[in-house]
């Protein structure tokens, strides 16, 4: 009774062990993983192409937000599933993943945020960009058409430029720059800008202070937001979920493997106690025989002794029924004589149906036979003979042995046991050996038992078909010898002396055929029954499979990796090339790429064992383009290929591989390309599980292509804007700022001469002419210390060739955040042609000006010529009557000295007297010398004025007194005026001298005079009204000489104000003025004199220009 | 010698139970594949180049719902004082609005802020001028809990239904557990949510019908696009799509005067000063019915409120002939409203 509970206590404590070990091996749901792990890792995509998005709408690549916002719920979603987390994770591994979890989400709302912002800015500052350069350039072009703001046209052209830069320039650099341009335009908007304008500039400044105020602040949202961690947050959940996930798995391998070993142990203890059964058998046998050898004996007696045999018959037969054996006597031919059925036997041995009977009636032949042939034996030998025979009844199978000796001389004692049961525990024996070996050779873990010299012993089925090796192959092989790893032979002896520990380790099993597979190997020891080491039992898990796993989000990694590693699409290819080439064969490999501009296909990469690199191909019938239509991936054998060719489906272009594998490149907006691996020897290469990995990297491929080629068209449209740079019309440099030349463009380099390299070892000074030099470094000099922003000047340069150039450059200093000057920018124009010309129309309109003055000074000196001569030849009249007079008074005089006083004399003097009405030659006469000799003096004047007007060519600066100059001019020019116009001249007797060209200022008063007077002309010759009046005052303001000269003209209209000034611009009829005297004056006198020229006029009233000239001459 | 028999048999079954047990562990415990979801591919979009997609034509939603949807949609119940229903403010017959500047709730209480369109509310990607709902569910709270409009609260509204038996068997057929303000929500959003206006004929033109458009409508959308309209009313709704200051390129307010606590839009809800006088941008689809303009209804005509955005939000002058070209692109986003439930 006790030890029947003990082995049910056993019993149930063996079975809930193994239902626990079952359930603990069961716990990890694999569908909830795949679930949780797929999740993450498409959460870690997403997250990419937020970014990738983000970076896309920035550069105006992407349609609209809608796509962004779809990707930002999708992460809402999916970190909503997150939530539940697969079961087979402990608490505290739950509460660990949550909290990464719930940082995760932090992240994501403020990346939400960020990004909500960044749409906002980003739709702004893409409007203004797109704009502010339209407007600019309207502007510009209004504005020429109005007044003389050239100084407003600059200042929006830089402006322009400056934004463009800063909107380029990563580091908001030219920040400053634009503050002080849109400074200046907007204290320059008060002046002289039609409404209209001023609105425009308004408008336009508003463009560029958004983009100013946005550029950074997108630039630093976009920044902020790719910068979150979500994507290393997400690794870090991947990463902990990962390796919980295999430290369970390994807990999981662990309770299998004890499962196995309890099974084994199980198996053992069973062994164990059958061999128990086994022992108690024999023990019962042995008790079995010495009962038969007394029972024997005592028959013996019995038959001896007949009288003692009924006497004691009925004790012997209880005694014989006793016995669980049967028991006849037979005669020598098998005729019964008695029977004793064993008490299981009574109903089929009926003593009195047998009795009398042969054994050949009541056994099978066989039997009855074999019993009499041992009948036989037993009978010469003396010795007792012992068989085992089965008896079919009652569709049983009974086992029977049967002990034949010899009783007496001619009778035979048959004593037969029912060994069924004994029979059936062997059977059930042998049934569990083979069960054992059933459960070693198909036990679903290969495994494998190594000797104490670490070779191997047997292997089990399942690493038979592991290793491709059979068990007897492999007997008495050492396992280094299959291994790829080096470290093998040592560990093993290390192992077997107990000097190593036993670990689980990754190894590299080479197959039979010569592949490599990767598997985990435990190992355990064996121990023999003393406690000795006998072996080594290893188990192999194939993590072949795992291992690719491992590779293929190693190789997704790797080729996001590579996205921002490489730096151009080539490169991007080679790295992916790379990466597949860790999953699978890869020495025949491309990828094509679909160019819908020629509707071919691009193959920007190609590596091939035969064919040589084709460019591209145009999208035709090839398997390629086969794949790239069906945007399916396919697995192709040459049969395949075959069939598809018999089909008309495809055509074969190149080698025919032994099997070929393309995947289709996917992009969610669509194919772009297919990426194609073949092989030419091996048909089993690759197979359907290489198809799906490689489909589901093409993805990440396509992906990683696509961002690729946003970053590349980026990158061309910068290098766009270097070309710009390179090939802009005038020469720009950067120089350092000690004046080294950094880069420089195309058209500097065609002005000097030098090449770019040759440049780019020089400083300014190099080739800035001698004679310039100081003034160039004074400039620069200023412009690094911070002293000026920008600066403009006209200076020689040598060229290359030794001639001299003359430019005007255009400097401007670049400084760092914290105002440390970075560069200079200098733009540079060649204006030797330019000053050339200018030169030559100055001196031309100098010619051009005396030429027309000459007519009118010839009528200036005729008119008092002429009545010099009337005077003169009045006096040489009138001396002539007077001299009748006198000649008649020095007769008279001589005749009254002779003769006294005659009266005759005196009545023909007196007669001759008022003939020649002397009276009247008394008065006229002095009067006609004062006229004669004012006439003369006017002309004097006028040549005086002519010397001066005409001085010879004064080279340098000299004081000149301006209110003689301006006399001189009005002089010169009166014929021009004095029949239109009154002049009235107020001139500041306290001007000091005034250096200046005279000649050139003389010029500028002229011009300023004709135009006057061509402006009365016309209203008085309109009106027909009288005469106008020229205003011309010069006075002494402060440092400067200021000279005003005013018309009562018809004035000039506000919309041509700007344009006077310009080069050929003229009002007046063709013929009367070349359009060169206002343009030429202005040039005189802000360039030459460092002045300033304006004008005011009203319409109707008339114009006053004002000229301001420096009385101190700077030098500088 | 029984019970050692019995024992083996027993030792056999376990036995044979442990085989089992290992066989089906071991099944179990190879490696699946982790599986690449090609969510991608459910994405697949129409190939289009332009920036505004067409609505679909075609929803799945279900019928019993969105007709009790309607329903409570038209339910003076969900008002304090049983006067006014959703449909008050968003008449499907008005462009799913009630055509004032400030809609009227209960006791003739003027609101604060201009009634957005019901229609194609869906596709926002958030809900109010300050987008302070995510969902169309969340929506609901607002209106019926604001004392200027429906005055009440789900307690009250909940009761009220409840007394109805026709609703309340409904909504036993249509919820495990009844009527309750989540369930309610569920539905009403539900209607909503088959509030679109497919086939306009833009997204007719969009779908390749180009002849649909006159060659002035063409030109107002080519308009539309390059004076930057683009930039923010764009997507599937026109709009609908992402915040935006109301006064980028101009002070607005300032210039309107008189701002309430309503023109501070989205900083009523987040309190950070870069939010302040942002809005969600609206659709403009079926915007020619849903005068007046803006979320201070200020504005009756359509050009005037071109003109008001061109000059705040777009900083440039557009002549009168573009704001009419632009004007007649806008008219041809009228779609059609077509019943759920036939």
């Amino acid at each position: 009774m006790n030890i029947r509970l003990h082995h049910i206590a056993i019993g149930i404590g063996m079975i809930s062990l193994m239902t626990f070990l079952f359930f603990k091996t069961n716990v990890i749901d694999s569908e909830a993983h795949n679930r949780f792990s797929s999740d993450l890792r498409y959460l870690k995509e997403l997250d990419a192409t937020i970014d990738k998005n983000l970076l896309e709408s920035r550069y105006g690549l992407l349609n609209s937000y809608d796509k962004l916002n779809n990707e930002i719920e999708q992460v809402k979603l999916l970190s909503e599933r997150l939530k539940s987390i697969p079961a087979f994770m402990d608490q505290n591994e739950k509460e660990q993943l949550k909290i990464l979890l719930s940082k995760y989400k932090g992240l994501e709302e403020q990346k939400e945020l960020l990004v909500e912002r960044f749409k906002s800015r980003n739709a702004i500052i893409n409007n203004s960009l797109r704009y502010f350069p339209v407007i600019t350039s309207n502007l510009i072009k209004n504005i020429s058409q109005e007044s003389s703001k050239i100084n407003v046209k600059e200042d929006i052209n830089y402006l322009l430029r400056d934004t463009l830069i800063f909107y380029l320039l990563k580091d908001g650099r030219a920040e400053n720059e634009i503050k002080k341009d849109i400074e200046k335009l907007k204290n320059s908007k008060e002046i002289q800008l039609s409404e209209e304008n001023k609105t425009d500039l308004e408008i336009c400044i508003a463009h560029a202070e958004t983009i100013l105020k946005l550029k950074p602040e997108v630039d630093g949202l976009i920044r902020e937001a790719v910068a979150l961690p979500t994507d290393i947050q997400i690794e870090e959940m991947i990463k902990f979920y990962d390796s919980s996930y295999n430290q369970s798995l390994k807990l999981t391998n662990y309770y299998r493997l004890f499962l196995y070993i309890f099974s084994i142990f199980l198996l053992a203890y069973i062994a164990y106690i059958i061999i128990r059964l086994n022992r108690a058998t024999k023990e019962l046998n042995t008790l079995n025989e010495s009962l038969e050898q007394r029972v024997q004996k005592r028959t013996e007696e019995l038959l001896w002794s007949n009288a003692e045999l009924q006497r004691s018959e009925a004790n012997n037969s209880a005694l014989l029924h006793a016995i669980p054996d049967s028991m006849w006597r037979t005669n020598i031919n098998g005729i019964f004589l008695d029977l004793i059925p064993s008490k299981d036997e009574q109903e089929i041995m009926l003593k009195d149906n047998w009795v009398g009977k042969t054994i050949f009636e009541v056994l099978p032949e066989t039997v009855a036979n074999q019993t009499l042939e041992l009948a036989q034996k037993s009978l010469s030998s003396g010795e007792p003979q012992v068989f085992e025979y089965q008896l079919e009844r009652n569709e049983q199978v009974y086992h029977y042995e049967s002990r034949i000796a010899v009783c007496g001389e001619s009778e035979i004692l048959t004593i037969v046991r029912d060994i069924t049961e004994g029979k059936k525990v062997a059977e059930a024996l042998r049934e569990n050996e083979a069960k054992y070996r059933d459960l070693f050779d198909n036990a679903p873990v290969a495994y494998h038992e190594l000797d104490t010299e670490g070779r191997f012993v047997r292997i089990n089925r399942t690493e038979e078909l592991l290793l491709g090796y059979t068990s007897d192959e492999l007997k008495g092989r050492h396992p280094w010898e299959i291994v790829v790893e080096k470290v093998s032979r040592d560990a093993t002896k290390a192992k077997l002396t107990g000097k190593q520990q036993l670990q689980a380790v990754e190894r590299t099993f080479i197959r039979k055929d010569g592949k490599l597979i990767s598997v985990l190997n435990e190992d355990r020891m064996i121990y023999d029954k003393d406690g000795k080491v006998a072996g080594i039992r290893s188990t192999l898990q194939d993590i072949t499979h795992r291992k690719r796993v491992e590779a293929e989000a190693l190789v997704i990694s790797e080729i996001i990796q590579g996205v921002s590693m490489t730096s151009n699409l080539k490169e991007l290819l080679k790295h992916i090339h790379q990466s597949i080439s860790k999953l699978l064969y890869a020495e025949n490999c491309f990828v094509a790429l679909y160019n819908p501009a020629h509707d071919i296909l691009d193959l920007p990469l190609f590596v091939d064992k035969y064919d040589d690199v084709t460019p591209n191909y145009k999208l035709g019938k090839g398997m390629t383009s086969y794949v790239f239509r069906n945007e399916r991936p396919m697995l192709l054998t040459q049969e395949k290929i075959r069939q598809l060719i018999e089909d008309a489906e495809i055509e074969m272009v190149g080698t025919p591989p032994a099997i070929w594998l393309g995947v289709p490149l996917r992009t969610p907006k669509g194919i772009i390309g297919v990426l194609v691996v073949q092989h030419y020897e091996d048909v089993n290469a690759y197979n359907l599980r290489d198809l799906e990995l490689l489909t589901s990297v093409g993805d990440q491929i396509a992906l990683a292509i696509e961002r690729k080629r946003a970053e590349e068209a980026l990158k061309a449209s910068e290098e766009r804007f270097q070309s710009a740079f390179d090939y802009a019309p005038i020469g720009i440099c950067l120089t350092s700022p000690t004046g080294d030349f950094q880069q420089v463009n195309h058209s500097l380099c065609e002005i000097v001469g030098y090449s770019k390299e040759e440049l780019l070892t020089k400083s300014f000074r190099d080739i800035t002419h001698p004679d310039d030099l100081a003034v160039s470094n004074a400039t620069f000099n200023r412009l690094v210390s911070g002293e000026l922003k920008t600066s403009r000047l006209e200076k020689r340069y040598i060229h290359k060739l030794g001639h001299q150039i003359l430019a005007l450059t255009s400097l401007s200093l670049v400084c760092n955040s914290q105002n440390d000057p970075l560069y200079i920018i200098a733009q540079t124009q060649d204006i030797t042609e330019q000053k050339f010309l200018a030169e030559q129309l100055q001196r031309g309109q100098k010619l051009e000006s005396i030429g027309q003055l000459a007519a009118g000074i010839a009528h200036e000196i005729n008119t008092p010529t002429q009545y010099v001569g009337d005077n003169t030849r009045f006096l040489r009249d009138s001396f002539n009557d007077l001299a009748k007079v006198l000649k008649k008074t020095d007769e008279l005089l001589e005749d009254c000295r002779q003769n006294g006083v005659q009266s005759e004399f005196l009545t023909e003097l007196e007669e001759i007297v008022k003939f020649t009405d002397t009276g009247y030659l008394i008065d006229e006469i002095p009067v006609a010398i004062e006229e004669a000799l004012s006439g003369v003096d006017r002309i004097g004047k006028i040549v005086q004025s002519m010397k001066d007007f005409a001085h010879p060519g004064v080279e340098d600066k000299q004081a000149a007194d301006l209110n003689r100059a301006i006399e001189s001019t009005i002089t010169v020019a009166s014929n021009e005026w004095k029949y239109v116009a009154e002049m009235v001249t107020n001139f500041d007797p306290t001007l000091p001298p005034v250096p200046c060209f005279i000649g050139e200022f003389n010029q500028v008063v002229l011009n300023m005079i004709v135009n006057a007077a061509h402006a009365i002309a016309d209203v008085v010759g309109a009106t027909g009204q009288g005469k106008g009046i020229i205003k011309i005052s010069t006075k002494l303001e402060g440092d400067w000489a200021e000279i005003r000269i005013s018309d009562t003209g018809a004035g000039i209209p506000e919309e041509i104000r700007n344009k006077i000034f310009d080069p050929f611009f003229t009002t007046k009829e063709v013929g009367k003025g070349t359009g060169q005297g206002l343009a030429i004056s202005h040039a005189a006198i802000v360039e030459k004199h460092k002045g300033t020229i304006a004008l005011e006029s009203k319409v109707g009233d008339g114009t006053t220009f004002i000229i301001n000239l420096p009385i101190k001459e700077e030098l500088s | 010698m029984s019970s050692k028999k019995n024992f083996l048999k027993l030792i056999i079954t376990c036995l044979l139970l442990i085989f089992v047990a290992v066989i089906t562990v071991c099944k179990r415990s190879t490696l699946q594949t982790i599986a690449t979801e090609k969510e991608f591919n459910k994405q697949s979009q129409i190939l289009t180049e332009e920036p505004i997609l067409p609505l679909p034509t075609e929803l799945e939603l279900d019928t019993g719902k969105v007709a009790l949807g309607e329903k409570l949609f038209n339910d003076v119940k969900l008002s304090e004082d049983n006067t006014i229903s959703c449909a008050s403010c968003h008449n499907l017959k008005l462009g799913g609005t009630d055509n004032l500047a400030f809609s009227v709730g209960i006791k003739g209480q003027v609101g604060e802020i201009n009634a957005p369109t019901v229609f194609n509310s869906t596709y926002n990607f958030k809900q109010f001028w300050d987008g302070r709902a995510e969902t169309l569910e969340d929506q609901i709270d607002g209106p019926t809990h604001s004392s200027k409009e429906m005055g009440s609260n789900w307690e009250v509204i909940v009761d009220k239904i409840k007394a109805s038996t026709e609703y309340s068997t409904e909504f036993a057929s249509l919820y495990q557990d009844g009527v309750n303000a989540r369930n309610i929500k569920d539905a009403i959003a539900a209607f909503e949510r088959s509030l679109i206006t497919p086939n306009s004929r833009f997204d007719q033109y969009l779908k390749g019908y180009e002849e649909i458009l006159t060659s002035d409508e063409k030109e107002g959308y080519r308009l539309f696009k390059s004076v930057g309209c683009i930039s923010c009313h764009q997507g599937i709704n026109v709009g609908g799509n992402l915040f935006e200051e109301f006064g980028v390129m101009g002070k607005y307010f300032k210039d309107r005067g008189n701002i309430t606590e309503a023109d501070l839009g989205r900083y009523n809800v987040t309190k950070q000063e870069y939010d302040r006088y942002v809005f969600k941008v609206p659709t403009l689809r079926n915007i020619e019915q849903t005068s007046p303009y803006f979320h201070d209804g200020s504005v009756e005509k359509l050009e005037n409120a071109v003109e008001v955005m061109s000059k705040y939000q777009l900083g440039r002058k557009l002549s009168q002939s573009e704001i009419s070209y632009i004007v007649k692109f806008l008219k041809t986003l009228n779609g059609d409203y077509v019943r759920y439930i036939k």
